[in-house]
C-alpha cells in the first residue's frame, strides 16, 4: 500500500525529511490495522500527530526531570509524561496512581504498553535511511556528543547536559593571511572597495579621466573622506564637500598632502569643477 | 545510572513492606527493557532521537529512546484502529444491494471523516468546516471517490 501521492526525492531540508520518514512509519502502522489507502489529508494530519506525540513525551519527561533536579531523563519520568499524556482516553488505574503504596510502574498506561509489545507484531521500517545530517543541510546542526563528554575527553569544568563547542577549525587561527582569507570568502576590506573610480560622489575622474594611483604607480589602498555637506559658496554656487586628505597621486603628480595646496590648486583651476577651501576639497555640484 | 540510583531513594522513603511487590514491578521493568531491544519499533531511532532532542530530551540509553517509540507506535495504532471500527461501522450501517457492499469491503480508506470521529475522543478536534455545495449527494459517500 502506497499513500495516494507519495514523493520519491529525498528532500535535504531537514525538517522535510524528518517528516517524510515518519510518514511512511505511519502508512506502515495504518497497513498494518487493516486499511488499504488512506487519504493524503489523512496522512498528512496522522504525522503531525505522531511528531507531536513524540515531542510532547519528550517535553513532559524533560519537565519531570528538571524538578527533580537532574538533567537526563530515566524511566521514571518516562513513566509520568505516558500518564499525562494518556490521562485524556484514560487508562486502567489512573486513580491510584499518586498513593503511597502503589509504586509508579505499575500503572495501567505502562502495562498496556508492555501488552502491545508482547502482543503485537513487529513492524520494521520499510525503506534504507541514509545518514540523517547530510553536510550540505542549511540548518545549523547542533553537536551533541554525549557518549565523548561522559568518557572525560572534555574539560571537566563544562556541565554535561551544555553542547559541544565548535569545530576548533571555525576559530583557531590558521596561517593564512586576514586578506587571502577575505578573498577567498569574496569579499574586500571597505577602503578597497570605496574607490574614487566607484563611487561618482567622490570621483576625481569627473574633471577628465585621471587614474587614482598611489605615489608608485599602485592602485589605490586606503581612503579617508567625511560625510559630504553640501555648502552654499561664493556667488550663489553651491559646493559640496568633497573629502579630506584625499591621496591622490595622478600623472601630474599631485600629492595627498593637504598642506601642500598647490597640485590641487592647478588641478582645480583646469576645469572649475573643483575647489580647495580651508583644506577641504569642493566639487561644484 | 540514573535508574538505579531513583531505585535506592525510592526504597528509602516508602517504608510499606510491599518490598517482594517493588522487586517483581523491577524486575519486570528490566524484562521489558531487554526486550525491547529485540522488538524493532517502526520508527527509526535516529528519527525519534531527533525529534527528542528538539524538546530537550538527551539520553544515551537506547532502551529509553526504544521505549518513545513504541508508545508514538501504540497510539497511531490505537487511533489507526478506532478509524477502522468507525469506518465498518459506517459500511454496516449503509445497506444497498450485496454488489456494492462486497466492493467497499475491499477498499478500507481512511478518510478524514473516520479519523476525525476517532480523534474525537482523544482531545484532538479535526473539524472540517462546513460548506454550501451545488447538489445533495456531495461530500455523502467518500469511499467512492478517491482523492
Amino acid at each position: 500500500m502506497k499513500p495516494n501521492q507519495q514523493t520519491e526525492d529525498v528532500k535535504t531540508d531537514p525538517t522535510e525529511f524528518s517528516s517524510t520518514i515518519i510518514r511512511i512509519a505511519v502508512s506502515q502502522i495504518c497497513r498494518s490495522v487493516g486499511f488499504k489507502a488512506i487519504q493524503f489529508s489523512a496522512l498528512e494530519l496522522l504525522t503531525d500527530l505522531a511528531t507531536r506525540h513524540l515531542r510532547s513525551i519528550g517535553r513532559s519527561a524533560v519537565s519531570s526531570a528538571n524538578a527533580s533536579n537532574r538533567t537526563q531523563p530515566n524511566v521514571f519520568d518516562l513513566v509520568n509524561a505516558f500518564n499525562d499524556l494518556n490521562s485524556v482516553m484514560g487508562f486502567q488505574g489512573a486513580c491510584n496512581l499518586h498513593k503511597d503504596y502503589d509504586p509508579l510502574l505499575s500503572s495501567g498506561a505502562f502495562a498496556d504498553l508492555v501488552r502491545f509489545v508482547q502482543c503485537s507484531h513487529e513492524i520494521p521500517f520499510a525503506r534504507p535511511i541514509s545518514h540523517l545530517s547530510s553536510s550540505d543541510s542549511s540548518v545549523p546542526v547542533v553537536p551533541c556528543n554525549i557518549i565523548q563528554r561522559e568518557s572525560g575527553s572534555c574539560p571537566g569544568h563544562i556541565p554535561r547536559w551544555l553542547p559541544d563547542l565548535p569545530d576548533s577549525s571555525t576559530f583557531e587561527r590558521s596561517h593564512e593571511d586576514l586578506e587571502d582569507r577575505l578573498k577567498r570568502r569574496k569579499y574586500e576590506l571597505w577602503g578597497d572597495a570605496v574607490s574614487p573610480e566607484a563611487n561618482d560622489d567622490f570621483s576625481t575622474m569627473d574633471a577628465g579621466e585621471r587614474r587614482v594611483q598611489t605615489k608608485n604607480g599602485k592602485q589605490m589602498g586606503k581612503l579617508k573622506f567625511k560625510i559630504a555637506r553640501v555648502k552654499n559658496g561664493l556667488n550663489g554656487t553651491r559646493w559640496k564637500e568633497l573629502a579630506s586628505n584625499v591621496a591622490i597621486d595622478d600623472n601630474t603628480g599631485c600629492t595627498s598632502d593637504s598642506e601642500n595646496g598647490s597640485p590641487l590648486f592647478g588641478l582645480m583651476s583646469e576645469n572649475g569643477n573643483w575647489k580647495r577651501e580651508f583644506g577641504i576639497i569642493y566639487r561644484h555640484l | 545510572m540514573n535508574y538505579h540510583q531513583h531505585h535506592q531513594q525510592q526504597q528509602q522513603q516508602q517504608q510499606q513492606s510491599s518490598g517482594e511487590g517493588k522487586h517483581d514491578d523491577d524486575a519486570a521493568i528490566t524484562e521489558f527493557l531487554a526486550s525491547l531491544m529485540e522488538y524493532t519499533p517502526t520508527i527509526p531511532d535516529e528519527l525519534v532521537e531527533h525529534y527528542l532532542g528538539k524538546s530537550g530530551f538527551q539520553c544515551p540509553d537506547v532502551r529509553l529512546i526504544r521505549l518513545v517509540a513504541v508508545a508514538t507506535q501504540k497510539f497511531v495504532a490505537e487511533v489507526a484502529s478506532d478509524a477502522l471500527q468507525h469506518c465498518k461501522a459506517r459500511q454496516a450501517s449503509v445497506v444497498k444491494d450485496k454488489r456494492d457492499k462486497q466492493q467497499k469491503d475491499k477498499r478500507l480508506i481512511l478518510t478524514m471523516d473516520d479519523l476525525s470521529k476517532a480523534l474525537r475522543e482523544y482531545g484532538v478536534n479535526v473539524k472540517h468546516q462546513e460548506y454550501f455545495a451545488d447538489s445533495p449527494s456531495t461530500g455523502l459517500d467518500p469511499a467512492t471517490r478517491e482523492e
